[in-house]
C-alpha cells in the first residue's frame, strides 16, 4: 500500500511547494558505542530484537525453503483434505491436502525476490533521478520533478497494473510495475537531502576551499544523503511486499501452481465460510513480516534523527 | 526592603532527563526578586540561568523537574500548587518574555487575536477587545497598531514582534516579568530600544523583572542587582556596582574581563607587522541583487561597496542583519557573482574567474563560518576536516594530511590526538578552533571571518580573538572581520566598515570610528552597545 | 495589495496548467506503456489468447477499425485528441466506450473512496490527535504503536478477514454486492485502515513537533489551558502536512478499490479494472489510469489551493519559495 511512510518524504512535498517546514535543531550526535553497550540496549527492546529475528528467519527461509518446510509445497493428499491448523499442520491443509505452511515458506523465495527487485529498480532510479534533480537544479531539476509528479500521481498499485497489462503476468513483471511505481518517492527523498546537505554551511565550506561539483557529490553529498534514502527503501520494502502481495493476490503474478504470498491468500477466499485458515494464516504471516520489517526501518530512522 | 520579597527562590534544585538517567541542572539555586527591583541573571550556556526562569513558571522542557526546595512567590508556595491555580497565576501574575521573537508567534494567526488571547484566558477581555488589544500595542510602542493587529507574525520585523510579545507579557499588568535573553536574538540598536522598554513599562507599572542573560552589559546598564550563575549553582550576588566594581568571585572576574563590551583590552599588533604597500585584495563599487518574487524589482543586497585590506592587517564590517556585510563577503570569496565592480587578487582581476579556474586563487582565501555547528561535516573525523583542503587542492596524500592536520591542531591549541574524534564530541569553542586550523592548512594571506565569535560564549569568545590575533602577529595573516558587535571589532580590528543597507556608511581606522564617528548611524551603533556607561566610567 | 492580489491569481492559474501538464503527461506514459510494447491487439480483439485463431482477414479488418495499421505517432495523436473530447475508444472485449463504461461505474466507486475517505479522517485525525494529547504514558505508547501496524497489514487480507467475521460469523453486513449503505460498510472500512494510519502518523509527528516550538510556551505562559493550547495552537500549525496526506490518500483510495471490489463483487470502476487487466482491454486500463491520476491532480490542486487560506505565508506572493531564498540571502 503506498501509504504516506515516511515522515521526509512529506516535508519533500511540503518543502517543493514552498511550505515552510520546521527547521531541525542542532542535532548532537552521539559517539558510536561498542558492541556490548549495543546488545544491552537490544535486550531492552524485545520488539525490535523479536521484528529482527522474525526478518531473518524469513530470509532464511527464502533462501533454503526446503531446510524449513515440513511438506512437499505441491503435494497433493486426498487423506487430509481442508484439516485445521494442527501440529501436523501448522497453518492446517488446502482443498487438495496441500500443507498450507509449506507452501507459504516456499512462496517466501518468489516474493521476497521479487520484492527485492522492485525496491532495487525504485531505489537505482529513484537515487539517480533526484540526485541530478537536487544537485545541477534549475531547468534539469524542473523536468526531473515534473516526471516524478507524473509517476506520484499513479499509484503504485495501479502503474504496476497498468506495465502488468502490457507486459504480461508473472513475479519479474510484477517487479517492474512496483518498482518503477516507488521511483517517485525515492527520487522526493534523495532530492530533498541533496538539497538539504548542498545548501548545508560544511558544503558552502568546501566550496570556499576551492572544492570542484565532483568532489563535493561524492565525498559529502552521496555518503550523507545514502542513509535517509536506504531507511526510505527499507520503508518502502514493507509497502512493496504488500502491493506485490495485492497484486498476486488479483492472480496478476506467477501462473499456479506456484506458490506466491499473495495468491496463497486469493486460494483460500472461496473457502472462507468454511475453512478460516487457508486465507487468515498466510494473510497474518504476511501481516506479520510487512510489520517487523517497517518496526525495523523505524528504529533506523529514529537512530538518524538523534 | 521592609516588605517580603515579591519572588523568593531557595535551595532550588532541578534536572533533565528520561526516568531512570537524570542529568542534574540546579544545585541548589537561592534568589530573591524585591517589588520593582530588577535582577538580572548573568552566566554562559548551561548555566543554569534559564531552567531557573521556567522553573518559577513551571515551563521546565519536555524531562525537566524540579526535585527540591521552594518558590515563594507574593507569599504562594509554587513548587506544590495545582496546575490549574498555576495557570492563572501565569500571564495574569507573572508575564515571559521570551528569547525568540522570531518563532514565539503562532505564524498563523493575527496579532490582535494573539493579544486578545493574554486578555481572554484570564477573563479580562474588554467588551471592545479590540480597541483593548489596539490600546495595549500602542503602549507598547508599535506605531500603527491599529494596522499591526490585522497583520500576521511574518509580516512584522524581529524587532516589532519583541514588542508584540512585551504587550503580550504585560497585558494583564503582572506583579513579575520574566524577561528570558529578550535581545538576544535582535540587533543592537533594536536591542537598546526593546530594553528601553521593558525598563519604562515595568517603571511604570511597578512590575519587577527578573532579567536572563548572557551579556554583563545588558545586566550592568538595566540592573538593580546582578545574579552570576555558573553550572547550575549561584556563584555571586549583590549590587550591580559591588558585582561589577568588586567581584568576590573567580569565575565573575573571569566572565568580567572576558566581556568585550566592558574590557577595552586592544588584541591587535598596533601597527600590521607585514604592511606593504600592495594590498592583497581590493575590491571595487562591488553591487549584487538578489531577484524578489513577483518579478516586481529586486533587493539590493549591496550597492557600490569598495574596500581594499593589506597584508597582516584586520579590516572589520559591522552592519547590522540586512546590511550586507555577509553577502560583501561571499563577493570577494567568489562564493556569489557580483552584479557589477572589480575584485583584485594579489594584482589579478579575478572578477570574471568562474568553476574550475578559480581553484589556484582559493588557496590564497579562506573562511571561518559563524556556525560552529554546520561548518563541519558530521560525518568525518578532525584529522580528515582539518586535512581536507590539501586534499581537495591535491597537495599531500593520506598520512602527510593527519600529520599536517595534528601539527595544525596544535597551533590552534587542541590536543593533535583529537585528528581521529568527530566534530559532535566537541565544544562549540573547539569546534571554532578546528575551523580555524582548516582555514590554516593551505597557509592563506586573508581569512575571512563570518561573524566567527557570536555563536560562542564570552568567555570562549575572548580565548578565540585572542588566539586570532596571536596567529595574525605569527603569520601575517589578513582578515576580514564581518560582525554585528561593536566591542568585538574594537578588540581585534585594524580599520573598520561601517555598512547598513547595502551601503558603505564610514571607514576608517578603529580608533577615529570609535572616538570621532563621521556619520549618525555609526554613533548610534556606538550608542547601542551595552555596558557601555559602565566602560567608559572605569575608564575614565 | 492589488499586486498580492494579481500574483495570487497568477498562482492559480500557473498551479491550474501544471495539472492539466501532468494529465497530458500521465496519459502519454500510459499510452507509451500500454501501446509500444510488443503483442498484437487486433489478435487480442478478435479472440483473445490462446482462443480460436482469428482469420488474417478478419485481423486486416480489425486493424482498419482501430487504427492500427496507421503509424504511432498518427495513433498518439487520435488518442490525445479523442481524450480531449471526451473519447476514450473502444473497449475491445466489451465493445462499448470506454467513457460510457467507465462514467457508469465511477459513481459507485466515488461513494465508496468517499466513505472510506471520511473513515481514514476521522480515526486518523482522533488517533494522532489523542497520542499527543493525552497525558497517560502508556496509552500514548500504544497508540503510537498502532499506526505502523495498520500501514502493514494487507488491505486484501483484512477484506477478507472483516467478511469472515461480519458477513458470515456475525451477520451484520452483506459479504457482497453493491446494494444500499450496507454494502459501503465493509469495503470501506477494508479501504480506510491504511489511510487512517498515514494521517495519524503524520498528524502526530507533526503535532509534536509544533509543541516544540516556542510559540506554544508563550501560550502556556499566558496562562491558557491545555486543551486551548492544543486547539488553537499546536493543532492549527500541525494541519498543513496532514492536509497534503490527505491529497494523496485520495488517489490511493481509487487504486486500492480494486482490491476492495473484487473481493466484495461490487461493480466500480475497481472491478471493471481488474476485469480489464485480466483480458488485456488496453483501451479500459488506459481510461482507469486516466481517471485516478485526475482525481491524484484534482486533489493535490485542491490541496495547493487550500494552503494559503490555512498559512498567511503562503498569501503573499506567487512564489513563497524564490522570496525565502532571496530572504535568506539577504538576512545570511
Amino acid at each position: 500500500m503506498s501509504t504516506i511512510q515516511s515522515y521526509e518524504e512529506v516535508e519533500a512535498g511540503l518543502a517543493e511547494r514552498g511550505v515552510p517546514t520546521p527547521e531541525p535543531h542542532a542535532a548532537e550526535r552521539r559517539p558510536r558505542g561498542d558492541v556490548r553497550r549495543w546488545l544491552l540496549a537490544a535486550l531492552g527492546r524485545p520488539g525490535l530484537v523479536l521484528s529482527v529475528l522474525l526478518v531473518l528467519l524469513v530470509v532464511l527461509w527464502a533462501i533454503m525453503p526446503g531446510l524449513f518446510a515440513p511438506y512437499d509445497p505441491l503435494k497433493t493428499d486426498t487423506s487430509a483434505l481442508l484439516k485445521a491448523p494442527s501440529l501436523a499442520h501448522l497453518f492446517g491443509t488446502d482443498e487438495l491436502g496441500r500443507d498450507v505452511f509449506s507452501r507459504m515458506v516456499h512462496g517466501t523465495t518468489l516474493s521476497l525476490q521479487t520484492t527485492v527487485v522492485a525496491v532495487a529498480i525504485g531505489l537505482v532510479f529513484g537515487s539517480i533521478i533526484g540526485l541530478f534533480a537536487g544537485y545541477l537544479g534549475r531547468l534539469v531539476d524542473g523536468v526531473l520533478m515534473r516526471v516524478v509528479d507524473v509517476i506520484l500521481s499513479i499509484p503504485m498499485l495501479l502503474l504496476a497494473m497498468a506495465i502488468v497489462t502490457a507486459i504480461g503476468f508473472g513475479s519479474v513483471q510484477l517487479a517492474i510495475g512496483v518498482g518503477i511505481g516507488m521511483i517517485g518517492s525515492v527520487a522526493r527523498v534523495m532530492r530533498s537531502e541533496v538539497l538539504r546537505v548542498r545548501e548545508s554551511m560544511f558544503v558552502d565550506a568546501e566550496r570556499s576551499m576551492g572544492a570542484g561539483t565532483l568532489y563535493i557529490v561524492f565525498r559529502h553529498i552521496l555518503p550523507s544523503a545514502v542513509g535517509p534514502v536506504l531507511v526510505l527503501a527499507i520503508l518502502d520494502f514493507s509497502q512493496a511486499i504488500l502491493a506485490i502481495a495485492a497484486l498476486s493476490f488479483l492472480g496478476f503474478g506467477a501462473p499456479p501452481p506456484a506458490p506466491e504470498w499473495g495468491s496463497l491468500v486469493a486460494a483460500g477466499q472461496p473457502y472462507l465460510a468454511t475453512a478460516w485458515w487457508m486465507c487468515c494464516l498466510p494473510g497474518l504471516l504476511i501481516a506479520l513480516f510487512a510489520v517487523c520489517v517497517n518496526r525495523i526501518a523505524r528504529e533506523l530512522q529514529e537512530r538518524r534523527s538523534r | 526592603m521592609t516588605a517580603a520579597p515579591l519572588l523568593e527562590i531557595a535551595d532550588l534544585h532541578t534536572s533533565y532527563g528520561t526516568r531512570r538517567d537524570r542529568t542534574p541542572a540546579l544545585l541548589g539555586v537561592s534568589l530573591e526578586v524585591g517589588r520593582g527591583e530588577t535582577v538580572a541573571v548573568v552566566g554562559e550556556s548551561g548555566s543554569g540561568k534559564s531552567t531557573t526562569a521556567h522553573a518559577v513558571i513551571r515551563l521546565l522542557p519536555p524531562g525537566g523537574r524540579v526535585d527540591g526546595g521552594s518558590i515563594r512567590f507574593d507569599g504562594r508556595e509554587l513548587t506544590t500548587v495545582s496546575e490549574s491555580r498555576m495557570r492563572s497565576i501565569r500571564g495574569a501574575h507573572i508575564g515571559l518574555i521570551p528569547q525568540d521573537p522570531m518563532s514565539s508567534l503562532n505564524p498563523l494567526t493575527r496579532i490582535g487575536a494573539q493579544v486578545a488571547e493574554a486578555f481572554r484566558v484570564h477573563g479580562m477581555l474588554a467588551p471592545d477587545p479590540h480597541a483593548q488589544v489596539v490600546e495595549l500595542l500602542e503602549t507598547a510602542g508599535l506605531p500603527n497598531a491599529e494596522r499591526v493587529a490585522g497583520q500576521y507574525p511574518h509580516q512584522l520585523s524581529g524587532g516589532m514582534r519583541q514588542r508584540v510579545l512585551i504587550a503580550i507579557a504585560l497585558a494583564c499588568s503582572p506583579e513579575l516579568v520574566i524577561a528570558d535573553e529578550p535581545t538576544s536574538a535582535l540587533d543592537v540598536t533594536v536591542q537598546r530600544q526593546i530594553l528601553d522598554h521593558i525598563e519604562r513599562l515595568t517603571e511604570e507599572s511597578g512590575a519587577s523583572v527578573l532579567l536572563i542573560t548572557h551579556d554583563l552589559g545588558v545586566a550592568a546598564d538595566r540592573a538593580d542587582r546582578i545574579v552570576v550563575m555558573n553550572r547550575g549553582r549561584i556563584v555571586e550576588h549583590g549590587t550591580t556596582d559591588k558585582v561589577l566594581g568588586s567581584p568576590s568571585d573567580d569565575y565573575t572576574r573571569r566572565l568580567l574581563a572576558a566581556a568585550p563590551s566592558l574590557s577595552s583590552t586592544v588584541l591587535f599588533a598596533p601597527v600590521p607587522p607585514h604592511a606593504d604597500a600592495k594590498p592583497i585584495v581590493a575590491v571595487e563599487h562591488v553591487r549584487k541583487a538578489f531577484p524578489v518574487a513577483g518579478a516586481e524589482g529586486e533587493l539590493v543586497a549591496v550597492d557600490d561597496v569598495s574596500f581594499a585590506i593589506a597584508a597582516g592587517e584586520t579590516l572589520a564590517i559591522v552592519g547590522e542583519s540586512g546590511s550586507g556585510k555577509s553577502t560583501t563577503a561571499r563577493l570577494l570569496l567568489k562564493l556569489e557573482r557580483s552584479d557589477a565592480g572589480t575584485i583584485v587578487l594579489d594584482g589579478t582581476d579575478i572578477t570574471s574567474v568562474e568553476g574550475d579556474r578559480m581553484r589556484p586563487y582559493r588557496r590564497a582565501m579562506q573562511m571561518v563560518y559563524q556556525n560552529p555547528y554546520g561548518s563541519l561535516s558530521p560525518r568525518l573525523t578532525i584529522g580528515e576536516i582539518v586535512g581536507e583542503p590539501l586534499h581537495i587542492h591535491g597537495l599531500a596524500g593520506r598520512a602527510e594530511r593527519t600529520r599536517v592536520a595534528a601539527d595544525l591542531l596544535e597551533q590552534v591549541s587542541l590536543d593533535p590526538a583529537m585528528v581521529s574524534r568527530r566534530a559532535a564530541e566537541l565544544s562549540g569553542g573547539q569546534r571554532q578552533r578546528v575551523a580555524i586550523a582548516r582555514a590554516l592548512a593551505l597557509e592563506p594571506r586573508l581569512i575571512v571571518c563570518d561573524e566567527a565569535v557570536s555563536a560562542l560564549d564570552v568567555s570562549v569568545q575572548a580565548q578565540i580573538l585572542e588566539l586570532l590575533a596571536r596567529i595574525q602577529r605569527e603569520r601575517g595573516v589578513a582578515y576580514l572581520f564581518i560582525s554585528h558587535d561593536l566591542a568585538v571589532v574594537r578588540q581585534i580590528a585594524h580599520r573598520v566598515l561601517v555598512m547598513k543597507n547595502g551601503r558603505v556608511v564610514e571607514q576608517g581606522p578603529t580608533a577615529e570610528i570609535f572616538d570621532r564617528p563621521q556619520a549618525e548611524y555609526t554613533r548610534e551603533l556606538l550608542q547601542a552597545i551595552p555596558g557601555r556607561s559602565v566602560a567608559l566610567a572605569g575608564a575614565s | 495589495m492589488n499586486a498580492a492580489r494579481r500574483s495570487g491569481w497568477v498562482y492559480v492559474v500557473r498551479r491550474l496548467l501544471q495539472a492539466l501538464l501532468v494529465i497530458w503527461a500521465a496519459f502519454t506514459i500510459t499510452f507509451v506503456i500500454l501501446y509500444l510494447v510488443p503483442g498484437d491487439p487486433a489478435r487480442l480483439i478478435a479472440g483473445g489468447d490462446g482462443g480460436v485463431e482469428a482469420s488474417p482477414a478478419q485481423i486486416a479488418q480489425i486493424n482498419k477499425e482501430y487504427g492500427f495499421d496507421q503509424p504511432i505517432y498518427v495513433q498518439y495523436v487520435r488518442a490525445l485528441g479523442g481524450a480531449i473530447t471526451g473519447n476514450l475508444g473502444m473497449s475491445y472485449q466489451m465493445k462499448q466506450p470506454v467513457t460510457t463504461l467507465l462514467g457508469q461505474e465511477l459513481g459507485s466507486t466515488f461513494a465508496l473512496a468517499m466513505f472510506a475517505l471520511a473513515i481514514a479522517i476521522v480515526v486518523g485525525v482522533m488517533l494522532g490527535s489523542i497520542t499527543v494529547y493525552t497525558r497517560s504514558r502508556w496509552l500514548a505508547k500504544l497508540l503510537d504503536s498502532l499506526p505502523p501496524i495498520g500501514a502493514s497489514l494487507p488491505t486484501f487480507w483484512v477484506g477478507l478477514m472483516l467478511m469472515q467475521l461480519f458477513s458470515f460469523g456475525l451477520h451484520l453486513f452483506p459479504s457482497a454486492g453493491d446494494a444500499g449503505f450496507a454494502s459501503l460498510v465493509l469495503p470501506g472500512v477494508t479501504m480506510a485502515a491504511p489511510g487512517a494510519a498515514s494521517i495519524a502518523q503524520v498528524l502526530a509527528k507533526s503535532l509534536r513537533s509544533s509543541y516544540a516550538e516556542p510559540y506554544v510556551e508563550i501560550a502556556k505562559a499566558k496562562g491558557a489551558g491545555r486543551f486551548r493550547v492544543f486547539a488553537a495552537h499546536a493543532a492549527r500549525n500541525a494541519l498543513l502536512p496532514s492536509v497534503t496526506v490527505m491529497g494523496m490518500i485520495v488517489a490511493n483510495l481509487f487504486a486500492y478499490s480494486t482490491v476492495s471490489e473484487t473481493i466484495f463483487s461490487r461493480n466500480g470502476l475497481g472491478l471493471a479494472l481488474e476485469k480489464a487487466v485480466q483480458t488485456k482491454d488496453i483501451p479500459v486500463v488506459e481510461g482507469a489510469v486516466l481517471v485516478v491520476a485526475g482525481v491524484y491532480v484534482l486533489a493535490s490542486l485542491v490541496v495547493d489551493l487550500v494552503y494559503p487560506l490555512v498559512d498567511p505565508r503562503l498569501r503573499a506572493s506567487s512564489s513563497p519559495v524564490l522570496r525565502r531564498r532571496a530572504q535568506k540571502a539577504v538576512a545570511a
